[in-house]
Formats: structure tokens, C-alpha cells, sequence
């Protein structure tokens, strides 16, 4: 999410300062995305720039300065929405290339590899699922936020899982640390 | 805390010779009050198996399990039946409910089948509708509830009474996520109210919300999680979020 | 230990409140899925139908306590002497007995009849008289004038209403039809009391009236009590229990089957409830309480409709039994036993399936798969031992011994019960071959051999039971039947045979001999492919000069033989003379030894009563061979060695008219005015019973109810097939597979079940009929053919009734 056009959408309401918009914007987020005011005042004088906000005078930014948006601003927001994500590149992902690089290195039991890794994701996820317990029920934007980051993670668990399933189907030669899952915990509470 | 749920060293052994299938072997694990276990692994690991022998449905073909302290080994019939009534709760993935009774009838089936009399305890379940925010659906059949609706009944039984042991398999299973979550918060709740609760899933979504999660691989716990970091820690110091 | 202290009930059943629950939720399942529970409902409610129905028959069917005694405890009868001794005899029971009823009595001859025509002087409202007399039309006679006649009487007379009768010699206008209501065959004119000279008394009192004291000394009282010991009411009782019981016993085989099948289907609901903490006990209590509930649907409904079937049956059944019957009369205690039985065997029935349910452990339960079907060949073999020990035991029993009679047939109705699998397992085997659409319906048919096999058994029970009918009333037909003579034959004489003199026989010259021929010639004419043939009897020309009582004048006294009764008593048996033509028309075709004197076909011993007082009987060498037991025909037959050896001679003394079929009302009418006319004496049955409707009642009876439990058992299984159909339809099947299924599994049940209803009917009574095998061979086609037209018609029927579309493709079946 680009904070820009997250300010640009909170001028759209209406006139706002500076503050303000620091303010509004981490309500919005569900407070789990901090911003300090040095970014807020950088992108708005971004914007003004390229003429998508406005100030009420010349004046330096401060605290008390008055921001809104232009009709140029609300067309770039308009546009902005109905944009794909710009995510849509094949991953790089670090789990993927640590699970590929542990399957051809030898005396390494990706078994326990993939389990640690599972493990760690189910414990933030814990978190997150704390997190939305804890939430009121009308709080939907903290509730949006979270949901994204639990599937998210979700998605992780899941990549694991079938990963766990392939790497046991694969020939004895080809892995060799393919081992079958050892027991590596009881679990006594 | 106490424990309610004690397995020890309990191994589960289908069929014979050729056919012989190992279930679960040499599993311990402890559920204390309050506490909220996921059993999670892909499905045939053994942990349906877990639920049903931890709810006396099954015996162990050795090993032992408490309930309350009390060893479940060598209790006759009726008075595992009898254990399942008042101190077990069990909510299924789909076939929770009995056909035929309404909403009301189901969730206080439990306390009928222990002798209390029909009058009070359709009291009873009542007040446990409100709870669940089932109130208008008391005289509904299974059929004519959604799913979620069913589910939330079935929550219900399990939790009419003096009920200390909750296990779930699949709760949330042929629910969509919302509805899954409604369950899952009813099952929180009724942790929060010191009951203990073991959930058999392979839905990390659903394990999430546990308070220590078990991992399960052929019958063998292979790992588990400790419990959940508070939520201060996710909210990361730098100004990006996690990608 | 201590949190599991029970704080309620201390029972581990949680007592009356955990059994309500558990009731109540199963009602609600069979009130949820009632249409799988139809087949054992209508099993059941037909069986106490049949039972309740058939029970009010037979214990209606018997007279009500005594056609003679009304409400009377005792009955005295004797004749008088002459008139001046009645009328005295009369007076002094009048004034000496306050609440005795008087009954005076005279006879009078009908021309053309054997039996004469009772005048019967009595009140109308007699103290003891309510139940046995009666005015059935018009009104009763009050003046001497006036008289009323039974309908019987009537009909033999050929009276009405506003007619007169005179026979007498008063004539009387009939303003009246009577009757007697506990016997419909007791025949009489009624005239007041006090316009008859009377020839007999009969006194019906109640108490220890001093009745010898008011009758003069000499006359010899006849006296009839109110019978002791255990009533006729209450062995119909016992019969009916007794046979309902077999019935109800292999309806609930049936029974057992479908609640199975039941449990079956619940198994998950039932897993469901044990891991709620529902405890084994209460799970059997799940089942066993649908099969009371079942029960008792079936008692209730079986009850309502046996009544409803018995309204209209008690018309139909007065003249049969030949007494009135007050339809509303019900034998309550009799049909409550029925009722509690039903229920009894249902939650029998329903046991067996419910102990197996609650021994599975809740996990399997759970699981909901089925235990694998059991294998077929083990109930064969039980139905091939059962076969062999209930064959065995039927041709032990003879007919005659009941306890092996009836162990035989359970026995047989069981085999064909466990013969149901193998033989629907065999059908599907032998349809391996066959277009998909047969193919399929009997695949299905043996994947769900228990139901399936329980409907083959119900159809083989509903179609073995009208098979055996048939068999048993051909067979029947033709062995010795109750009664004076068979509905065919028409019997001629030339002396009344309960006139004072029988055995004096008439001479007539050859003239009037040959007139006498023609006449009865003519008679013979009227009447289907007659045979006539001539009777004869035999007389002693020395007898007169023995001094013996002489006979009546113009008639000879023909030889008589007896049956002792005590030391110097004879009961006269009419004795005839041995022709090869009344041997053949009795059916003898053994050989007469040549040293009888007499041969016959009843059992009693037989002597030759002496000429004069003093003398010892004469014992005659008899010689037994089998002939029917109709009482009237000519069965005791002087052959012609003793004829020869005692110088006997023969006379004319009547014919025997056999006809190839029964006698209809007109020609019996016909044929009493010829010998009116002639001063013949004729004897036809007296008693109508058609075997024939019994025949015909049976296969269509049995041949609707098989059909119902066809059309039942069909649309359960295809009901329950209809997620296969709906995949059938998603794949392309049109109509024509669906039609081709029903009917085939319809045709399938239907051949099945009339295969091994009659295969078990006619071997068991193979067994019985063994020594008579040509019963089987007199069995009219068209029973068997009906038979072979089943399937026909179930295919049929099921094509032209299956074609509709699946109410919805994506319906599922209610768990």
C-alpha cells in the first residue's frame, strides 16, 4: 500500500492538516502501521508538487497547515484504485529459496526445516488471531488489516504443507535429507 | 491450573497383521483449564483418533487417559456415557445435530439424558440460545437452520451443564471463514470461562487461535507451539509493514 | 473422584426423563422418515386386520350358548300321548312353573318332504325366550287364525306373506316371518299359544323347579342343561391367539428385517447420540422404541380396520352359520390381546436390530459404515435345515397331529425366509448379462439384500399363504366333507327316513314301478349330465312266518342293520343292496371279499337286529372300505353272497341322482314338485359351502396383498436408489432406463417372491398330501397361471407408473 495515495484518499473527505492526517491515517490502518510525521510532511509536499493537493497559503509545513485535495488529485486516486497491485512479479521469496536450497544440502532434515518454519508461522498467526479476538467487532479496519496478514500466512502454511507432501514423494537418491519426519517434541504442555 | 485432559503414553492400534494401522503411538499430552490445544496435521495423521479416544468414544489399545484426574481405563460403559454427559462436549465437523429434535431439544438433550426434566432443562437451553443469539431459532428444525446456525447449536450442547472438556473436529469445516470465526469465538469464550478445549484441524487459520498449537505426523506429536506472543509484538517498529 | 460425583439422578440412565427424551426423539424420526416404515406399518396393520377380523368371525361363528335354552338354564322336552293328557300336562306347568316358558309342539307332514313341518305354540315375549325366538318381517300371530313361518319354511313351501298355511288342517293366514335367531336352520310355523293339540312339550325354566311333580307319571322327559367347562368362546379364543401368533411371528421376521435396515440408515444419528452420552440401553431403547411405536400404530390402525372389514362380513356370514349375529357384539378382550400382541412382537422385532446397533462401539458408529454384508449361503443353510425339519414334520403330522402341523409349517415359512437372500443374490448373477437398466436394478437389488431379501420373504409369506388355500380346498373337495350328501347328488325314496316307519317300503306293481321311473327319469332330465342310479334294498320273505311285528299294510319290511347302543338296543343304519353302479358312484374301487356279508363305509360295529324279543343280535362279517362320509348316501350295502346265502330278496326302494354339478335352487325346486306329485321322498344338501369362493377369495386376497407389499416394497427401494437416478439423469438416462428399473426390480420381487411362495407351499404340503398326490393334479390352471402373470403385471404396472421425472435432480435423502 503506498502511503501517498492513502493520504490522497483522506484529503478526498475534505480539508485536513498536517496532524490530522497522521492521525487519521493510522486509525484507519488499524494502528498496526506506524508513520511518523517527518513521512506524512514529506509525501504531502510530494503531492503539491505534482499538483495533486494544495495548501491554503505558501506558508512552511507545519502542524497548522491546511491540505486539500485537487481535481487532479481525485482523478489520480480514482485511477489509483482500479490499478492491479503492483506484486504480480514472480516471487523472491526468501521461505521458498531457503526450502530449495535445504533440499539438495546434505546431512539437513528438511523435514524439521519445514516444521520450524511452520511453527513460527502458526505463532504469529497466533498473534494476529489474539489480536482479532481482542478487537472490538466494529473495528472492521483492524480486523481488514489482519485477515490480509493471516492469509498471508495462511498462504506460507499451506505452500509448507504441499512442499512437506513433494519432498516426501520424492525418490530416496534425489533427496537425501528427505528423511521421514523424526519426533522432535512432546508436546507436555 | 488443573489439568482436565490427561493422555498418557496412549497408542491406537486398527486391525491386524497386514492391515494393521497405527493410529496414534505413544502420544502424551496435557489440556489444563482454560487452555484452548489445536491438534493440527494433514488428514489419516491420527488426530481424529486423538478426539475420540480423548472423549472415551474409543479405548486406547494401551496408554491412559484422565479426565479430571480420573483414569478413563476400566470405567464401565454407562459410566463413560454417563462422563460424556456432564463433563464432555463434543462438536463434529458436519452431522452435529439430531434430526428430529429442534434446536432447543438438542442442546438440552445432554441434561434430559441425565434426568433432568424436560421443562427445566428447555430453561436451560434457552438461556444458552440467548447466548449463542439463537434465541428466535429455539424451535427450529437442523434442516431449516444455516450452517453456521447449526454450528452454533451444536456449540451449545457441547457447552450446556457443567461441561470441563470441549472437543472439536473440524468445527469450522463446512463453514465460510466468517461464519468459522463466530465458532471459533464461542470456543474462546467458553475457554475464558475455564473449560478446556481440544480442536483436531488442518486449517492454520482455525489452529491460529489456539493457545498452543500440536503438530501431529503419523500418529506421533512432532512439535508444538508455545503459547501465543502477546500482540504488542507484531506491531513492528519501522514504518513498513510486514510483506 | 470427586468432580465426577453425580449431582442429580444417581442412575446411570438419568431414570424417566432420559427415557421421555429418548421416546420423544424417536417419534420424531418416525414421523420424519414414516415412508421408510411404511412396509413394516402395512405388514403389520394387515396382519391385525386379518387377525382382529378373522378372530370376530370365528368367535361369532359358533351359535351364542344354546340355539334351545335362550336364557333358560334348563330345557325339558317330551312328547304326550293324546291330546287330553297335553292339555292337562299343559295347564298344570302353566300354574305351577310362574316363569317358565310353555312351548307346545305339533307335527305335520308336507307332501314331497322327509322331515315334517313343526307347529310351535309359544309367547312371543317369553321370560327365557328373547335370544331364540324372534320376528324377523310382519308381525306375530294372535288369533288362531293366524300363524308366522321361518323363511326357511317358507321358502319349502312356497309361501308369502298374506299366503295361508294348512297343513295341519287349520287354516292360517301368514302374517309373519319368525325365526330363531341363535339357529337360522330351525324350521318352524308359529302359532299362539293354546291353538295347537300338541304332540310334544318342551319347558324352559331356570332353578330347581320340582318340573317332575306337574308331569304325569310314565311320560319320559327329554332334559337339556346349560352346558359346564370351558365355553366354545373361549377355545375360538385360544385358536384365534394362538394362530395370530404364527402370523404375527413371521410378520415380525419381516419386521426385523426393516428396522434393521432402519437402524442401519440411523447408524450415524445413533453414533451421534452415543458420543452425546446417550448410554447403550438408551440407544436400544431408540430403536426398540420405534418398533413399539410401530407397534402400536399398527395394532390401532389393524384394529380400526378389521372392525371396518367385520361390519359388513357379518351379514354375509348369518346364513353361513346360520345364526344372527350382532355385528357390534365385538369380542373386546379377544381383540385387545391382539392389539397388545402386535405391539409385543413389533418391539421384538425391533429388539434384535437395536441390541446389534448398541453393541457397536460410538466411533464405528460414527463412522457410519456398514458391517459387510453377510454372506448368503449361511441363512441357505439355515433355510435348507429349517425346509428338511418342517417338511419332516409335516409328513409326520398326518394332518392329524397339531402340535407337528404347526411346528411344520413355521418351520416351512422360515426356510423360505432364509431362502429370500440367496435367491436375490442368485437372480442378480443370473442377470449379469442383461442391459444396463435390468442389470443395475438388480445389482442394487442384491447390494441391499437385507431389504431387499425381506420383501422377497414378505411377498413369498403374503403368496405362499393363498397357494396353500388352493391346495387345501382341492383337497378338501374331494375327501370325505361334512354334511348328508355332496351338492350334486339328489337322493329318491320311496319312505320318509324319520317317518315312524323307514324301513317299510312300499310294493308297487310294475306299472306303477315303471311310472315311478319315468317320473323320476324326468327329473333326472333337468339336471346337468345326470346319472341315475337305482337303489335297492332287501327283505326276508320267511320274516312274517318268524312272528314278527308285522308291516304296515301294502308295504315289506326291508332288512335293517344296527349299531348297538347298550344291551339290547339298535340304532337303525338304512341298509341297501350292493350294484356295480353305486359302487362306482361311491368312488370303491376295491375289491369285495367274497366272504362279507355287508360292506361299509362307516366305522361303527354292525349286527342284524333279531326278529323277535329275546333273541341275541346276529353279528354280520364286515367288510370296511373308504367311501365318502356324506350321511345320507347309501354306504352300508348287503352284498350279494349274504343275499344268496339267507335267501333274501331284493325290492326297489329309490335312486341316487348324481349330476356333474351342483344343484341350483331352481332345479331342487323342480324337482320337489315331481316328487310332490309322485309321493316321492327327495334329499338334497343341506348345507351350501362353496370351496370354490374360498378358492378364489384366497388367490385374490393373497394375490392384492402381495401386490401391496409389491408396490410398498418398490417405491421403498427405488425411493431410497434415487441418488443414483439422479446421477443416471446427469449422465443422459431418459425415461426409459428409469422405467426399465422400477419395473425391473418390481418384476424381480414379484418373481421371487410367487417362486418361493409356492416352491415352500408345495413341497410342505407335498409332505401333507403325500399318500394323495392327484390332489395337485385336480387344481384348476388358472391359479397357477395367476400366479405367472405377477411379475407381468408388477413389470407393467411399475413401467407405466415410473416414467414421471425425479422430483429434483440435486435432492439428497434426508439422513
Amino acid at each position: 500500500m503506498s502511503v501517498r495515495h492513502a493520504l490522497l484518499a483522506l484529503l478526498s473527505e475534505g480539508p485536513k492538516y498536517g496532524l490530522q492526517l497522521r492521525q487519521e491515517f493510522e486509525a484507519r490502518t488499524g494502528e498496526v502501521w506506524p508513520l511518523n510525521v517527518g513521512q506524512v510532511y514529506t509525501t504531502v509536499q510530494r503531492l503539491e508538487r505534482d499538483g495533486l493537493v494544495e495548501s491554503d497559503d505558501g506558508e512552511a509545513p507545519g502542524p497548522q497547515k491546511t491540505y486539500q485535495i485537487t481535481d487532479k488529485g481525485s482523478a489520480e486516486l480514482t485511477a489509483w484504485l482500479t490499478t492491479p497491485p503492483a506484486d504480480s512479479a514472480p516471487p523472491r521469496d526468501e521461505l521458498l529459496i531457503k526450502v530449495l536450497v535445504a533440499v539438495r544440502l546434505p546431512g539437513v532434515d528438511v523435514g524439521s526445516i519445514v516444521q520450524a518454519h511452520r511453527r513460527q508461522l502458526i505463532q504469529t498467526m497466533s498473534g494476529y488471531a489474539r489480536l482479532k479476538e481482542n478487537a472490538a467487532e466494529d473495528d472492521f479496519e483492524l480486523l481488514l488489516v489482519v485477515d490480509a496478514e493471516l492469509f498471508r500466512l495462511e498462504a506460507s502454511v499451506r505452500w509448507l504443507d504441499v512442499a512437506e507432501a513433494r519432498i516426501r514423494d520424492l525418490p530416496p537418491a534425489t533427496a537425501t535429507a528427505a528423511a521421514p519426519v523424526r519426533r522432535t517434541a512432546r508436546s507436555a504442555g | 491450573m488443573t489439568a482436565i485432559l490427561e493422555l498418557r503414553d496412549v497408542t491406537k492400534v486398527y486391525g491386524s497383521g497386514a492391515s494393521e494401522v497405527r493410529a496414534l503411538v505413544g502420544l502424551d499430552l496435557i489440556v489444563r483449564a482454560g487452555e484452548m490445544v489445536a491438534v493440527m496435521g494433514p488428514s489419516g495423521s491420527g488426530k481424529s483418533t486423538l478426539l475420540t479416544i480423548a472423549g472415551s468414544l474409543e479405548q486406547p489399545s494401551s496408554g491412559e487417559v484422565l479426565i479430571e484426574g480420573v483414569s478413563l481405563t476400566g470405567l464401565p460403559a454407562d459410566e463413560r456415557a454417563r462422563l460424556r454427559r456432564r463433563r464432555i462436549g463434543y462438536v463434529f465437523q458436519d452431522y452435529n445435530l439430531l434430526p428430529g429434535l429442534t434446536a432447543s431439544e438438542n442442546i438440552s438433550l445432554p441434561l434430559e439424558l441425565d434426568g433432568m426434566k424436560a421443562r427445566k432443562a428447555s430453561a436451560v437451553a434457552r438461556q444458552v440460545l440467548e447466548e449463542m443469539d439463537l434465541a428466535d431459532r429455539a424451535g427450529s428444525f437442523p434442516d431449516e437452520l444455516s450452517g453456521g446456525q447449526r454450528q452454533r447449536v451444536a456449540i451449545g450442547r457441547a457447552l450446556i451443564g457443567d461441561r470441563r472438556l470441549l472437543l472439536a473436529d473440524e468445527p469450522s469445516g463446512a463453514l465460510d471463514t466468517k461464519a468459522g470465526e463466530g465458532v471459533l469465538r464461542l470456543l474462546r469464550k467458553a475457554c475464558k470461562g475455564g473449560a478446556a478445549a481440544v480442536m483436531a484441524t488442518h486449517d492454520a487459520q482455525l489452529a491460529a487461535w489456539a493457545d498452543r498449537v500440536v503438530f501431529v505426523r503419523d500418529g506421533v506429536a512432532v512439535d508444538h507451539t508455545s503459547p501465543a506472543a502477546g500482540p504488542e509484538s507484531l506491531l513492528i517498529a519501522d514504518a513498513e509493514p510486514p510483506r | 473422584m470427586t468432580a465426577l460425583r453425580t449431582p442429580r439422578s444417581r442412575r446411570a440412565d438419568g431414570g424417566l426423563p432420559a427415557r421421555r427424551a429418548v421416546v420423544r426423539w424417536s417419534w420424531r424420526l418416525l414421523r420424519r422418515d414414516w415412508r421408510s416404515q411404511i412396509l413394516v406399518t402395512m405388514l403389520l396393520t394387515t396382519a391385525v386386520t386379518l387377525a382382529v377380523c378373522g378372530g370376530t368371525a370365528l368367535y361369532n361363528a359358533p351359535p351364542p350358548g344354546s340355539a334351545h335354552l335362550g336364557t333358560a338354564e334348563h330345557r325339558v322336552k317330551f312328547t304326550v300321548p293324546d291330546a287330553a293328557t297335553a292339555t292337562a300336562a299343559v295347564t298344570a306347568l302353566h300354574s305351577g312353573m310362574k316363569t317358565a316358558d310353555v312351548i307346545e309342539q305339533a307335527f305335520a307332514s308336507a307332501p314331497g318332504y322327509a322331515t315334517p313341518i313343526e307347529y310351535r305354540a309359544q309367547n312371543l315375549r317369553g321370560f327365557h325366550t328373547g335370544p331364540i325366538l324372534s320376528i324377523h318381517r310382519g308381525r306375530a300371530p294372535s288369533g288362531p287364525s293366524e300363524a308366522a313361518v321361518t323363511d326357511g319354511t317358507a321358502e319349502l313351501l312356497g309361501l308369502r306373506l298374506g299366503g295361508t298355511i294348512g297343513l295341519d288342517g287349520t287354516s292360517r293366514t301368514i302374517i309373519g316371518i319368525a325365526e330363531n335367531p341363535a339357529d337360522l336352520g330351525d324350521e318352524f310355523v308359529l302359532v299362539p299359544p293354546g291353538t295347537i293339540t300338541p304332540q310334544a312339550v318342551s319347558v324352559l325354566y331356570s332353578g330347581d323347579d320340582e318340573i317332575r311333580r306337574l308331569i304325569p307319571a310314565g311320560i319320559s322327559l327329554d332334559r337339556e342343561d346349560l352346558p359346564t367347562g370351558p365355553s366354545e368362546k373361549a377355545v375360538v379364543t385360544t385358536l384365534v391367539l394362538g394362530a395370530a401368533t404364527i402370523l404375527l411371528l413371521l410378520v415380525s421376521f419381516v419386521a426385523a428385517a426393516g428396522f434393521a435396515v432402519l437402524a442401519q440408515r440411523r447408524l450415524v444419528q445413533l453414533g451421534m447420540f452415543g458420543a452425546i452420552g446417550g448410554t447403550s440401553r438408551q440407544i436400544r431403547l431408540v430403536v426398540s422404541a420405534n418398533g413399539l411405536l410401530v407397534g402400536g400404530l399398527a395394532a390401532l390402525l389393524g384394529t380400526v380396520a378389521g372392525v371396518a372389514l367385520w361390519l359388513p362380513l357379518a351379514p354375509v356370514m348369518e346364513p353361513r352359520v346360520h345364526h344372527r349375529i350382532d355385528p357390534l357384539a365385538l369380542p373386546w378382550p379377544l381383540i385387545a390381546m391382539l392389539a397388545a400382541l402386535t405391539v409385543f412382537m413389533a418391539a421384538v422385532a425391533a429388539w434384535w436390530p437395536a441390541r446389534a446397533v448398541s453393541r457397536l462401539p460410538v466411533a464405528t458408529a460414527l463412522s457410519g459404515r456398514p458391517p459387510a454384508p453377510r454372506p448368503a449361503h449361511r441363512p441357505a443353510l439355515l433355510s435348507a435345515g429349517l425346509l428338511t425339519a418342517g417338511i419332516g414334520c409335516l409328513a409326520l403330522g398326518q394332518k392329524t397331529d397339531p402340535t407337528l402341523v404347526i411346528t411344520g409349517t413355521v418351520a416351512t415359512a422360515l426356510a423360505i425366509m432364509f431362502a429370500a437372500p440367496l435367491a436375490v443374490s442368485a437372480l442378480a448373477a443370473a442377470g449379469r448379462s442383461t442391459p444396463i437398466g435390468m442389470r443395475l436394478a438388480l445389482r442394487d437389488l442384491s447390494r441391499h439384500r437385507a431389504r431387499s431379501a425381506a420383501a422377497v420373504a414378505a411377498i413369498s409369506l403374503a403368496l405362499g399363504i393363498p397357494v396353500a388355500t388352493v391346495i387345501i380346498a382341492t383337497g378338501a373337495q374331494t375327501t370325505p366333507a361334512t354334511g348328508n350328501l355332496d351338492a350334486r347328488q339328489l337322493l329318491v325314496r320311496f319312505t320318509e327316513p324319520d317317518g315312524p316307519h323307514p324301513q317299510d317300503i312300499p310294493r308297487h306293481t310294475s306299472q306303477e314301478l315303471t311310472a315311478l321311473t319315468d317320473r323320476v327319469n324326468l327329473m333326472a332330465g333337468d339336471l346337468p349330465e345326470a346319472t341315475l342310479i337305482p337303489l335297492t334294498m332287501a327283505y326276508d320273505p320267511a320274516a312274517e312266518r318268524l312272528g314278527r311285528e308285522a308291516p304296515a299294510a301294502g308295504t315289506q319290511r326291508a332288512i335293517t342293520l344296527g349299531v348297538p347302543q347298550g344291551s339290547d338296543q339298535t340304532r337303525d343304519v338304512p341298509t341297501y343292496v350292493v350294484s356295480p353302479g353305486l359302487l362306482a358312484a361311491l368312488g370303491v374301487r376295491t375289491v369285495v371279499p367274497p366272504t362279507a356279508d355287508v360292506i361299509t363305509g362307516g366305522h361303527g360295529k354292525l349286527v342284524l337286529p333279531p326278529y323277535s324279543r329275546g333273541k341275541d343280535f346276529e353279528e354280520v362279517a364286515t367288510a370296511r372300505v373308504p367311501m365318502p362320509a356324506y350321511t345320507s348316501l347309501p354306504t352300508t350295502l348287503l352284498t350279494a353272497n349274504t343275499l344268496e346265502r339267507r335267501r333274501w330278496r331284493t325290492l326297489p326302494a329309490g335312486w341316487l341322482i348324481s349330476a356333474k354339478k351342483p344343484l341350483t335352487g331352481p332345479q331342487i325346486a323342480e324337482a320337489r314338485k315331481i316328487a310332490a306329485d309322485t309321493g316321492l321322498n327327495i334329499e338334497v344338501r343341506d348345507s351350501q359351502q362353496s370351496l370354490g369362493s374360498v378358492r378364489a377369495g384366497a388367490t385374490a386376497i393373497g394375490c392384492l396383498l402381495a401386490l401391496g407389499i409389491l408396490a410398498m416394497t418398490v417405491g421403498l427401494i427405488r425411493s431410497e436408489a434415487e441418488a443414483d437416478l439422479s446421477t443416471l439423469a446427469a449422465t443422459g438416462a431418459n425415461s426409459r432406463i428409469r422405467r426399465t428399473l422400477t419395473a425391473t426390480t418390481a418384476a424381480a420381487l414379484a418373481l421371487l417372491g410367487a417362486t418361493l411362495g409356492t416352491l415352500g407351499a408345495t413341497l410342505a404340503l407335498g409332505a401333507v398330501y403325500r399318500q394323495d398326490l392327484g390332489v395337485f393334479t385336480r387344481i384348476s390352471p388358472a391359479y397357477p397361471m395367476t400366479l405367472l402373470t405377477l411379475p407381468l403385471l408388477a413389470y407393467t404396472t411399475a413401467w407405466l407408473l415410473a416414467g414421471r421425472e425425479p422430483p429434483t435432480l440435486t435432492r439428497r435423502l434426508s439422513d
